[in-house]
């Protein structure tokens, strides 16, 4: 069972800015090859920071206002939120352990 | 001289390759091929529309295959086509996504699932079993034309 969750633009404030938790956002697509190789790093993420970090996902086909809001000009990109704001962002393919130590420092500084 | 009937015969030649880009899109050309040919009743064995692979661009763009066509059969060129696509699709593209988008489909392999991957391998050692260098639904739809007018793999 996936533990990444969907976000859409009805859900994004409640899940990403007023969460209590450090939000990492991945804006993908369907049609991304490095999207798809990032998604399994960011499933086992979601896993292993369950409680402490949520994994959130954006598909930017289905959520092009969110996108936009963003200023997303390519993909994969990632988001890093904590206290409502955005704190950080990587653009393309990242590894996991850059990924963790960035949500580390968000967790400490949260 | 008629250069159309040259370029929609599909039952003596094949499409452009997938990889031919148009506006930045990998396949629309070999769409266009395929709908010119539709239209001429020249598609021979191609299939065009939302049955086939160009369903990817079409879903992808956000346009209607029976749209096209009728666009297609008002004897356009290939840039006429194109600034009709991009004045029509329901999704417009940025560069970028474009860029994404057709990169993707050049790398693309049989990787949803096993029967996929199955049906992929079996159709590769319909033209030559020892083809290992074909990965690509790309690299298969070249040798498939290739093949179906008289290439040997």
């Amino acid at each position: 069972m996936k533990q990444t969750i969907e976000i859409n633009e009805t859900n994004f404030e409640s899940e990403v800015l007023q969460s209590n938790q450090p939000v990492l956002v991945d804006f993908w697509a369907e049609w991304c090859g490095p999207c798809k190789m990032l998604a399994p790093a960011l499933e086992e993420i979601a896993v292993e920071q369950a409680g402490r970090v949520k994994v959130a996902k954006v598909n930017v086909d289905s959520n092009p206002a969110l996108a936009a809001r963003f200023g997303i000009q390519s993909i994969p990109t990632l988001l890093y939120f904590a206290d409502g704001e955005l704190k950080d962002k990587t653009i393309g393919v990242v590894g996991k352990r850059a990924i963790i130590a960035k949500l580390e420092k968000l967790a400490v500084t949260a | 001289m008629s250069t159309t009937n040259s370029i929609t015969d599909l039952t003596q030649r094949p499409p452009r390759s997938p990889r031919v880009r148009l506006g930045g899109y990998v396949f629309l050309p070999r769409i266009l091929d395929k709908g010119r040919a539709s239209v001429a009743g020249k598609i021979g064995e191609y299939r065009f529309g939302a049955k086939s692979m160009d369903r990817h661009f079409l879903n992808f763009v956000g346009l209607e295959p029976d749209a096209l066509k009728n666009e297609i059969a008002k004897g356009g060129g290939d840039l006429e086509l194109l600034t009709w696509i991009q004045a029509n699709a329901k999704t417009p593209r940025q560069p970028w996504e474009i860029a994404a988008w057709s990169e993707y489909h050049l790398r693309r392999t049989p990787d949803s699932d096993a029967e996929t991957l199955t049906d992929f391998a079996d159709e590769v050692k319909k033209f030559n079993p020892l083809r290992e260098d074909i990965n690509t639904w790309f690299d298969l739809l070249d040798l498939d034309d290739y093949c179906s007018f008289g290439g040997k793999a």
